[in-house]
């Protein structure tokens, strides 16, 4: 019982965020410059037609009303048409966002187990060559820009080893396999077609590894303090006075209790780096909801650029409330 | 276990196939940042689309780029009647669509009424069109509201589509415009055969055009919507690229010292203007715009800001352009007579601060702010930067309240006509209503001029009075017509017979290229 209020109390608790989120991003993108019915009706409508395409969007209506409009629509899932385009956001974020997904999960898989590895590594091999390096990764992961990380990394391994593609979820003229789920990794696996499954993971590892970086550095310092921290526990040093031997003691006596903290991590991790998704998508030409929000932000395209932030901050919720989840149910102390 | 094995081993070579594969040596490859979301010839203006529609659409006439004239396409002939408020035109028979339906003059009538019932993108061009009349499967008249002498150079923008197959996909009355999303429907040299969002789009060559193929024609087009100019640069120096469409141009001289590739400049159809609102104090004083005029180092700006790509304006036209005035007066850069005219202003030490709003994001308005900061800051006027981008910009310069006093803006024509490129900048009726018209200047000359050229049949007639409205729009000093901005292009050596066309900034005319070995 106490575990459906927990999850109860958290799900009210996420909902006032989405509803306080979409409330600030309205007003925010309201207040921008530019006129969006002039970014639909071209440079060359008529004054007659501007007006027309501002009442058809509501531009003309006060923004309460414009709020509170949008709001009925989010609840049928109607959110309204891009204003460039004209195509339904809807449409637009399914055809976009298997893509984004298919980067930011294989981000966050590079993450989760490199940065682990790369942890407990430095912490049974303190000041070890693996550890200066994970501190050395950490350095530059947090401190570069990651759009800047990702052209020095295109002008290395493709321009210079040759070993990696410029970007772009495949090369031109391979045709991508057929859409089931978008995911071109999974569709490949589908249709069980190996060497479009290798060229697409071809395309996948640098973009991929590149946007796990600073995530990677920071799960890698956090996994190391947490084991370190662990290990100096009475149950750890009662065990191995017992004469357990080392990787039974580590892997799993420490393991289990060390990964609580990175696990909480891994919730917020997975919002950055679908937020990262913009700036790393636009480098490597990838195609996703990054791409999709780029143009709609130069475009003072509103309903893509509501759309895109409704999705990342719901992406962000869900996976910070599952976290929670999965913590509650490991420890059941918590509230 | 065995089986694991081969398929291991088959999964390995793949992999490294995939790193040793070599591009379609007879496809060309064209990279632009800007992803074009429909393949609807209704948006040909804009310049992403513009560039499909370049090789998978066919149009009435062709704008020659050479001798900058119009000529025949897909009509063979057409002819003036009724006093211009007429024009007849006759099909080629021989004309094809991608899935095989023949050009009809009702698809030329479905066309016309598509981009007019939609009225978006190119339909602006076509406001004077009252209807099409068809009179046999090749023969139709265009009738207009009022005879336009610019009508027949908006037709270049206006693409032909196969009615028969758009009518099957309407949905809801849409005209077929979810379908063309993702699917062409021209009669262009090269048909749409993957098209992946974001990603690129890749054409092939259409067998049956009715233009016929020479043996070294290109096979196949691919665009790559490629955000980063620094990936774009460094697949054009690997030979993975043929065209980069927009270079940085202080990179272009790290460029020139490749020797695989080549640099294609041309001034531009469009102007680079540093336009003074005349209803603010003390712009509304012409001796004040002459002083500012004066004091801009237009030398400078063509040899730093643009790299020593682009020209000297001369006035609001391109030299692009027809009815280009050659003759009129420069205005050049002299910090004497820029001080003799703030004096004869009554305002001997400046003392006065100007707000100049810019795109920020543009190096070339970036340094052109620079330099007037320095040289106004010299004649005692403090420049207040305002940075944007151009549609901030552009509300600002539509309000007539804005309380921004310069703007670094384009004169950039939707059209390869006169009229069409100038009239929203110059014409009374325009003022706030676009934006184009920053300055918000206006003459009645310029007006009566504008009003007799556009309805004038002779040409000889025409060309005087636009370079007379020329004239008048320069003598008015609402701007400083700084420079034809340059229109530069990189491409792999192997890239041959690019050519600029003012009619279609920033579209690659394919069908006329070719590849070298």
């Amino acid at each position: 019982m106490n575990f459906i209020i927990y999850i109860l109390k958290k799900l009210t608790y996420l909902t006032t965020v989405l509803i306080g989120i979409i409330i600030l991003m309205f007003i925010i993108v309201q207040s921008i410059p530019g006129d969006p019915a002039r970014a639909a009706a071209g440079p060359a409508a008529s004054k007659e037609r501007l007006i027309e395409i501002r009442k058809d969007l509501g531009l003309d209506l006060p923004v309460y009303i414009q709020v509170y409009r949008y709001f009925g629509r989010v609840i049928n899932l109607d959110l309204g048409k891009s204003i460039r385009t004209k195509k339904d956001v809807w449409d637009e974020l399914v055809l976009y966002l298997p893509a984004s997904i298919e980067l930011v999960v294989s981000a966050m898989f590079i993450n989760i187990f490199v940065g682990v590895l790369i942890g407990i590594y430095s912490a049974v091999k303190p000041r070890k060559i693996i550890d200066k390096l994970s501190n050395l990764i950490t350095i530059l992961g947090m401190g570069l820009p990651i759009f800047w990380v990702g052209i020095i990394s295109q002008l290395l391994f493709y321009n210079i080893l040759d070993i990696f593609p410029y970007g772009g979820r495949l090369p031109a003229g391979v045709n991508p396999p057929q859409h089931q789920t978008g995911s071109y990794i999974i569709d490949s696996l589908l249709m069980w077609d190996l060497g479009l499954l290798s060229i697409s993971l071809h395309h996948l590892i640098l973009p991929a590894f590149i946007m796990s970086l600073p995530e990677l550095a920071v799960t890698a310092r956090i996994m190391r303090n947490s084991i370190l921290n662990v290990l100096n526990k009475d149950y750890i040093i009662t065990a191995k006075a017992k004469g357990l031997n080392q990787s039974r003691i580590l892997f799993v006596h420490a393991l289990k209790n060390a990964m609580m903290v990175p696990i909480s991590l891994f919730g917020m991790q997975t919002g950055w780096i679908l937020g990262g998704t913009l700036l790393v998508e636009s480098v490597f030409s990838w195609g996703g909801l990054g791409s999709l929000a780029y143009n709609a932000i130069y475009k003072r395209d509103f309903p893509i650029i509501m759309g895109v932030t409704l999705v990342i901050s719901l992406c962000f919720v869900l996976t910070n409330f599952s976290v929670e989840i999965i913590h509650k149910y490991i420890d059941k102390r918590l509230t | 276990m065995k089986n694991l094995k081969i398929k291991l081993g088959a999964f390995i070579i793949s992999m490294a196939l995939t790193l040793t594969a070599s591009a379609n040596s007879n496809t060309i490859k064209i990279a632009h940042s800007e992803y074009a979301f429909s393949y609807d010839p209704v948006f040909c203006n804009w310049s992403d689309i513009g560039r499909i529609c370049a090789v998978a659409y066919d149009a009435l006439l062709k704008f020659e780029p050479t001798n900058k004239v119009l000529v025949p396409h897909l009509a063979k002939s057409y002819k003036k009647l009724d006093g211009g408020s007429k024009y007849r035109f006759i099909l080629n028979k021989n004309v094809t669509f991608h899935d095989g339906n023949k050009l009809k003059a009702q698809d030329v009538k479905y066309s016309f009424e598509r981009i007019m019932a939609i009225k978006d993108g190119v339909a602006n061009l076509i406001q004077d069109v009252r209807s099409i009349n068809v009179i046999d499967d090749h023969t139709f008249d265009i009738l207009l509201k009022r005879p336009t002498a610019a009508f027949l150079y908006s037709l270049p923008q206006i693409m032909i589509i196969n009615s028969k197959t758009a009518k099957k996909y309407e949905v809801d009355g849409d005209w077929a415009k979810k379908y063309l999303d993702d699917h062409d429907l021209g009669s262009g040299p090269y048909k749409l055969s993957l098209h992946l969002a974001e990603q690129r789009a890749e054409f092939k060559k259409y067998d049956n055009y009715w233009k016929g193929w020479r043996t070294d024609n290109i096979n196949g087009v691919t665009f790559l919507w490629i955000k980063d100019s620094a990936t774009q640069r460094l697949m054009l120096e690997k030979g993975d690229l043929d065209i980069m469409m927009e270079p940085v141009l202080s990179e272009l001289k790290d460029l020139k010292k490749n020797s695989n590739l080549q640099i294609h400049s041309t001034s531009s159809a469009v102007v680079f203007t540093i336009d003074f609102r005349v209803i603010r104090k003390p712009l509304d004083n012409i001796n004040v715009r002459k002083a500012l005029a004066h004091a801009i180092d237009y030398e400078y700006h063509l040899n730093v800001a643009l790299e020593g790509f682009g020209k000297r304006a001369k006035g609001p036209l391109s030299s692009q352009l027809m009815f280009f005035n050659d003759n009129l007066p420069l205005v050049d850069f002299d910090m004497k007579k820029a001080k003799q005219y703030l004096k004869e202003a009554g305002y001997p030490n400046g003392g006065f601060t100007l707000k100049v709003a810019y795109e920020s994001g543009q190096a070339e308005k970036q340094r052109a702010l620079e330099m007037i900061q320095q040289n106004w800051g010299l004649l005692g006027i403090k420049v207040e930067p305002v940075g944007t981008d151009w549609m901030g910009q552009d509300e600002m310069q539509k309000n007539k309240d804005s309380d921004i006093d310069v703007y670094l803006g384009y004169i950039w024509p939707a059209a390869a006509e006169t009229d069409i490129a100038l009239r929203t900048f110059y014409h009374s009726d325009y003022k706030g209503v676009f934006g184009d018209n920053a300055p918000f200047w206006s003459s009645d000359k310029v007006d009566q001029l504008f009003d007799s050229g556009i309805v004038e049949q002779n040409i000889n007639k025409r060309s005087e009075i636009y370079k007379n409205l020329q004239h008048e729009i320069v003598k008015g000093f609402s701007s400083a017509f700084v420079s034809e901005t340059p229109f530069v292009i990189v491409t792999n050596k192997r890239v041959v017979g690019y050519e600029y066309n003012p009619a279609h900034h920033q579209a690659i005319d394919v069908y006329n290229m070719t590849l070298s070995n």
